[in-house]
């Protein structure tokens, strides 16, 4: 009986403080912090590596790293994928919405250096829809452009294999001619 | 009495060896068209230095050591077994000036792991890799599943003679024809045939999810010598899971499988009889293997929907039985599945495929023969004292199950648990956790190429050698390899 009524007495002076309209501001500054609070859950920036050695701190969170993107969009079912490296850690991304990436310009491969890119989304670490760990894409934002590799060749590589040919061809000169030689014979 | 060489022996070795070495020069010309092709200015002159080098050292070995003797099978054996270790060596020259290794030893291991087709990596930033470089990669997978010496025999043979002994020093019992030069054109018919159609498949399937033309040929080549070769490298770190196409995970399997037949199974289904697929004793020992296997991975995931069992249990164990070691899981999904799944998946590579096929491990024939022995031992405890019976299998013909094949193969199965056990052995020594140790001994030894992560730039020097010694005896079988140990040791005895 005594629960009751001091359940009751609380439910009372909570709608009389709802009502009072100078305990409103309070209410919205506490829901105000709650809704920050909560954005900045959503969002845990982590990087990859630790993303990949606990997937299961992270399984169905909202998660947000930087990594680059590497080799090229790709068309799935029901959206595109894409996938990004950093290190040695690489990951694929399920996007829903193909022209959020779009804002992709440069992909990794040998002549370039792709985009580094800022990822946030919700991270599966048995994904039930593609069956594997991936990551469903929120939002892309570019953090730095890639950028076309200048590949240079070292002239020490240069000489070492010009140095190899002629002995190669050297030796295939005396060889055949050896042959030569035995045929005569 | 031990075979002792004499120097004319090694000579005429020399000579054979020199003559597989220029064909290992002469296969770096493609890759070498490809950098051409693609603008590789740096590629390019990591494959003039391999091709210049390679085919020096071949041709100093043919002019420095005549052929001295007759050739036997001693000297093919000891060819073989030393080819598979230069090609290694000569063969990681490009790869190590490509600037994607740690060290020379990462690029042998890597070579390595191509020419016996495991599939494990030391490679360092692989999707930045030159196209070249890549080719380069999956071609070696196609010299040493097609055979090195099938391969350089086609190109510089001069003496027919030598073949045979070629042909079983590398672990290939069966010969389809009498003539092994005809086993050799018939392998390369297939292949070729098998090439075209797997590129045109996977072409379809790569440039449909949207890979430029272009890429999609280079990696549906890459990608057909990888799964027929079950080889198992791909041009990205993620390996197949990189594309997350269904489609792509279908045709890999219909390829793995068929580079995992025995060659003669493919003779027999082409010129011959169709229907020796459903009494074919190795096809019905994978069968029954496979669904074992299948069973244990899938107890674990019982209750998951069909994508999560296909990409969690069914591909990993085609790729595991045939040796190919590709797979469908991001890097380390594999061995986070609970033990009995991980041990279905150490038996599947364990296993392997056929006999006279491009795969490793202990061969379902020998398997399928120590489990019709085991049965047969049962049934003589149940059979009356004076009974007499004897055991056949089917395999092209009836076969009787003699004392000499029982033996073989039980010579053949200790051996490679042996190696197993003694690689995860040291790598538990080395401080590694027991199943995974046990997990990479056993995919180095039966050239699979799937990782429980301790293969790594990071890994100790004495495992990188550890893994190179069990890729290449595991790729022989042993006994090329010890036929060349004892005859060198009784050589240098003298």
């Amino acid at each position: 009986m005594n629960t009751d009524k001091i359940l009751n007495n609380s439910f009372c002076r909570c709608t009389q403080i709802w009502k009072d309209k100078g305990a409103l501001p309070f209410f919205i500054l506490i829901l105000t912090f709650l809704f920050s609070l909560a954005v900045y859950a959503e969002a845990q920036t982590i990087n990859l590596k630790s993303l990949i050695a606990k997937p299961e701190t992270y399984d169905g969170k909202m998660v947000s790293f930087e990594a680059e993107a590497i080799g090229d969009p790709l068309r799935g079912k029901k959206g595109s994928w894409f996938n990004v490296q950093s290190g040695e850690y690489n990951m694929g991304i399920f996007v829903k919405n193909q022209s959020i990436i779009n804002s992709i310009n440069y992909w990794g491969n040998y002549k370039e250096r792709g985009d580094l890119i800022k990822i946030k989304g919700i991270f599966y670490k048995n994904c039930s829809v593609h069956g594997g760990r991936d990551l469903h894409l929120v939002d892309l934002e570019v953090v730095e452009k890639g950028k076309k590799i200048k590949l240079k060749v070292a002239d020490g590589k240069k000489r070492f294999a010009l140095f190899s040919f002629v002995i190669f061809l050297t030796l295939g000169s005396i060889y055949l001619i050896k042959i030569r030689l035995w045929q005569q014979k | 009495m031990v075979i002792s060489p004499t120097k004319k022996d090694l000579s005429t070795i020399l000579n054979l060896l020199g003559r597989l070495i220029l064909g290992l020069s002469f296969f770096m010309l493609v890759p070498l068209f490809v950098a051409v092709a693609m603008a590789e200015s740096s590629p390019f002159f990591d494959f003039v230095i391999g091709v210049s080098l390679s085919g020096a050292f071949g041709l100093i070995l043919l002019i420095f050591f005549p052929i001295k003797n007759e050739i036997s099978w001693i000297h093919t054996f000891f060819t073989v077994s030393l080819g598979w270790l230069f090609f290694s060596l000569l063969g990681a020259i490009p790869l190590f000036l490509s600037g994607h290794f740690g060290s020379f030893l990462d690029a042998c291991f890597e070579a390595m792991s191509g020419f016996a087709t495991t599939g494990l990596i030391l490679i360092q930033d692989l999707d930045h890799l030159s196209f070249s470089h890549n080719t380069w990669r999956h071609l070696t997978m196609f010299i040493g599943g097609q055979g090195i010496i099938l391969a350089s025999l086609s190109i510089l043979s001069q003496a027919k003679s030598v073949a045979v002994g070629f042909y079983l020093g590398e672990a290939r019992q069966e010969k389809i024809f009498p003539n092994v030069m005809g086993t050799a054109r018939f392998i390369w018919k297939v292949s070729f045939i098998f090439l075209i159609t797997g590129v045109a498949a996977y072409s379809l399937i790569l440039s449909k999810i949207g890979l430029p033309i272009l890429k999609s040929v280079f990696q549906a080549f890459w990608l057909f010598f990888a799964a027929f070769d079950t080889g198992g490298f791909t041009p990205y770190k993620q390996s197949i899971a990189y594309y997350h196409s269904f489609q792509l995970e279908i045709a890999t399997i219909v390829f793995m499988i068929l580079g995992a037949f025995n060659f003669n199974l493919h003779f027999w289904l082409w010129h011959k009889e169709k229907k020796e697929i459903f009494k074919n004793f190795e096809i019905k020992t994978f069968l029954f293997t496979f669904f074992s296997l299948l069973l244990l991975i899938y107890l674990p995931f019982l209750g998951t929907n069909f994508t999560g069992l296909f990409r969690g249990g069914f591909y990993q164990l085609i790729s595991a039985h045939t040796g190919c070691g590709f797979t469908n899981l991001e890097g380390g999904v594999l061995m986070g599945f609970p033990l009995l799944s991980i041990l279905a998946v150490i038996f599947a590579m364990m296993i392997g495929g056929g006999v006279c096929s491009t795969t490793g491990g202990i061969k379902l024939m020998r398997i399928g023969i120590i489990f019709k022995t085991i049965f047969a031992e049962v049934k003589r405890w149940i059979m009356p004292p004076n009974a007499v019976f004897k055991e056949k299998y089917h395999h092209l013909n009836n076969l009787l199950l003699s004392n000499k094949r029982i033996k073989d193969a039980f010579v053949i199965f200790i051996l490679f648990i042996i190696t197993y056990v003694a690689g995860a052995l040291i790598a538990i020594g080395l401080g590694y956790p027991g199943i995974a140790a046990l997990f990479e001994s056993v995919s180095a030894t039966a050239n699979v190429g799937l990782s429980s992560g301790i293969t790594s730039p990071d890994m100790p020097n004495l495992l990188k050698v550890v893994y190179i010694v069990q890729m290449w005896v595991g790729r022989l079988e042993f006994i090329a390899v010890f036929v060349t140990l004892g005859v060198l040791l009784s050589f240098f005895k003298k």
